[in-house]
């Protein structure tokens, strides 16, 4: 049985949606040691209770830029847990969890020229608006997919 | 099947199979020695417990083949038949297909094996006149029950099982062969079925401890791998919160504080070495290991090898053994199967004693681990390298390689000189492979040769994988760690005349060597540079002696050594070549270590280097 629930998540002003299952947990924006030559989306490392992690900025990872400061920013960063191991993602906020019936999530129409349709895994149907599912497993690939610049050729 | 039978049945395929090890090493060492009866016994009695101890838990096939080993086993100790090469042979073969089917069992408990093939060598042995004769397994078995019966009433009334076993198999060994040799005439077949109730007074006791190992009193316990492994990440976390505190107590003066501090950095670095020494193992299973494939392998290309380790009494990481393994075995085979000349006339020939000398070393050199593999055979020739790196399309041009570098490219991906792919050790894996397992755990593999003399593999690997004495450093407004280990010396530059020289970019001249100075900070932030975009004037310089030659690497500042937990970092980050992990530093701020050599040898770098020079 697949489950239903999803951590409803606002990125650069899009409503997007994870796995609540693949969610460990929501902390405030740690101090993040930055990388040298890693993808600009790629914010560094920080600290966990003495595990390391990788922290992506989700608002650059999907749209490219970081977008002007928002007065009301409450920027979080969800620790997930993919294939990959565990990571954090800063979002700029996270809002509910969503827990949805069946036929509430649909296949995305996605444009396949947009860069940002290879993140997107379905849609949910709200009454007022669309929420994006986000492919975690794309979104946290740093390879050479992800434009990495390597430190030594 | 219930969770005790269960449980019964899996303790004793893990008992058995530390057992076969040791009975292996016997094996091994039955060629070479003066006084085989002693390791014979030893060998019958691993033999007898696998044998009732897989009939208690109900293996029949094993306790079927144990028994027909067990027996040929008794000829060669009682003399009836001589020892030679060829029944050793058939005596490891058959701990192979124990080894095999308790694995497999391991797997399914209800596996069942076919192994007429072996018995039926083991027949000839036993009777090589003819016809195998047909034994009575059954009637055998109960005259070897009679004695565990008559020596568990003899036994003081101990609740500890394994003690009565142990007891009875250093007590009267003497009585059950004399025993299982007589003639004999009843057959009784109650005492199996009495045995059955209660078979954990079967389980094989380590022979080790059975025998001769009485001073050593300290009790061993088994302990599950992923328990140690919580431990040292536990005493890890210990080790950082320490040092942030004494990073912080630097603010305050109350004494009793400061002495406290001090108190518990003392207690938590024992605590901390005890941890890690937890996992820390001999390499000796290792070369065991390796001794059995040299064996193997030399008579399997018919050639006579004299095969000499040392320092198998080594310990260390878990990893390491794990993945030291692989990479030895296949060295190992290829240095008798290519490195050693292909008969001992050609050998003779050149001037060198009949048999092939390999040797196996392995040795700690400051905090690190040493393995050599050592061969007198006839060395890899660099221009035969050379030409198969062409033709196979591993580089472009040999020009103006030297020696030692096309010696290194049989490490290359792909890369096989062997015309024809032998069955020893052309088994598809190049020793890329053995280059990459090295380099998973950290350490690095070269191979130095000298035609007509052999062959040198030597293989590094930093002692422990999870804690290294690093050395804090500043460059670009952040901190880095490296490894204490790469360092050579550390040079203040403001004392030092740096000089610009074209083509050869920054360098200074120590001792009379001319070392060029590179910019860790511009290295990690746009990769390979030659000028150092900023002064170096005020800068330190670490000294660092790569693959080819010694560099210096300019950092801001040098902040302090701390002995730091090395922490893994992400899949992703982790394919970056020049960094070693991250660790935690006193601050709670995660630090990047860096691999100074791995990120300035890249092969870019080098050959700049080089040209320029040439220029």
């Amino acid at each position: 049985m697949t489950d239903n629930r999803f951590l409803e998540i606002s990125v650069s002003g899009q409503v997007c949606a994870l796995p609540l299952l693949s969610v460990r947990e929501v902390i405030s924006v740690p101090d993040i040691t930055a990388l040298p030559n890693m993808p600009a989306f790629f914010e560094g490392m920080m600290n966990l209770r003495g595990k390391i992690l990788g922290v992506v900025d989700l608002r650059k990872r999907i749209f490219g830029k970081k977008p002007a400061a928002n007065a009301d920013a409450r920027e979080v960063v969800v620790v997930v847990e993919t294939e990959r191991g565990e990571m954090g993602v800063i979002v700029d906020a996270v809002n509910r969890v969503l827990n949805l019936n069946e036929g509430e999530v649909v296949a995305a129409p996605v444009r396949e020229s947009d860069p940002v349709a290879k993140y997107v895994e379905g849609v949910i149907k709200k009454s007022d608006e669309l929420v994006l599912i986000l492919n975690m497993h794309r979104l946290l690939e740093i390879g050479p997919a992800g434009g990495t610049a390597r430190v030594a050729a | 099947m219930d969770d005790f039978e269960l449980e019964l049945k899996h303790d004793f395929i893990a008992e058995a199979l530390m057992n076969l090890e040791e009975a292996e090493q016997a094996f091994m060492e039955l060629e070479t020695s003066t006084h085989p009866s002693e390791l014979l016994n030893k060998i019958f009695r691993l033999a007898h417990n696998l044998k009732g101890g897989s009939r208690a838990v109900g293996f029949p096939d094993v306790a079927e083949f144990t028994h027909q080993l067990e027996n040929l086993v008794l000829k060669l100790k009682e003399g009836q038949i001589a020892l030679s090469p060829q029944n050793v042979t058939t005596l490891l073969k058959s701990n192979d297909r124990l080894m095999q089917m308790l694995s497999g069992l391991k797997d399914n408990l209800d596996a069942h094996f076919n192994n007429a093939d072996l018995i039926a060598e083991i027949q000839v042995w036993l009777d090589p006149s003819g016809a195998p004769v047909a034994v009575h397994a059954e009637l055998e078995v109960s005259v070897e029950f009679q004695a565990p019966l008559v020596e568990d009433a003899a036994a003081p009334s101990s609740q500890d099982a394994r003690f009565e076993v142990e007891s009875f198999f250093s007590g009267d060994m003497d009585e059950v062969v004399a025993l299982a040799g007589a003639p004999v005439v009843v057959a009784e077949p109650e005492p199996v079925a009495q045995l059955r109730p209660d078979p954990v007074k079967l389980a094989p006791a380590p022979a080790a401890k059975t025998h001769g190992s009485d001073k050593d009193k300290d009790e061993l316990v088994r302990v599950s791998l992923s328990k140690i492994e919580n431990l040292n990440n536990y005493v890890g976390e210990l080790i950082i919160l320490q040092s942030v505190l004494q990073q912080q107590s630097a603010d305050t003066k109350n004494p009793l504080l400061h002495a406290s501090i001090h108190q518990i950095s003392k207690l938590s670095k024992e605590i901390q070495a005890l941890s890690m020494s937890l996992r820390m193992f001999p390499i000796k299973p290792v070369f065991q290991k390796i001794n059995r494939v040299v064996r193997d392998t030399a008579q399997a290309v018919k050639k006579e090898v004299v095969f000499e380790t040392q320092g198998e009494e080594l310990e260390v990481d878990k990893s390491v053994i794990d993945h030291l393994g692989d990479p030895l075995v296949h060295i190992l085979r290829n240095a008798v199967d290519h490195g050693l000349e292909s008969s001992s006339e050609d050998r003779v020939r050149a001037g060198k004693s009949a048999k092939g000398n390999v040797t196996l070393k392995a040795f700690n050199e400051g905090n690190q681990l040493v393995v050599e593999v050592r061969d007198d055979g006839k060395g890899i020739d660099p221009n035969i390298i050379r030409e198969k790196a062409v033709q196979k399309g591993v580089i472009k041009t040999a020009a103006g390689m030297s020696d030692q570098d096309a010696i290194m490219l049989i490490f290359h991906p792909g890369f096989s000189t062997k015309s024809e792919t032998s069955e020893i050790s052309g088994r598809g894996v190049g020793m890329d492979v053995v280059k990459t397992n090295i380099e998973e755990i950290g350490g690095r593999v070269t191979v130095e040769s000298v035609v007509g003399v052999g062959s040198t593999f030597r293989i590094v690997i930093p002692l422990s994988l999870a804690v290294l004495d690093g050395l804090i450093v500043a460059a670009n407004n952040d901190t880095f760690v490296v490894p204490l280990n790469q360092i050579q010396e550390t040079l203040n530059l403001a004392r030092m005349k740096v000089s610009y020289i074209e083509g050869v970019g920054d360098c200074i001249e120590l001792r009379g060597a001319v070392i060029p100075i590179y910019s860790l900070a511009d290295r990690l932030r746009k990769g390979a540079s030659s000028r150092a975009s900023e002064s170096l004037k005020d800068k330190v310089a670490l000294l660092v002696k790569t693959k080819h030659c010694m560099m210096g690497i300019a950092v801001d500042d040098v902040v302090s050594t701390q002995q730091i937990v090395v922490k893994p970092l992400g899949e992703d980050i982790r394919k970056q070549k020049g960094w070693l992990g991250s660790c935690i530093l006193g601050d709670g701020r995660p630090t990047l270590i860096v691999n100074m050599t791995e990120l300035f040898e890249s092969d870019v770098t080098l050959k700049d280097w080089k040209e320029n020079v040439a220029a």
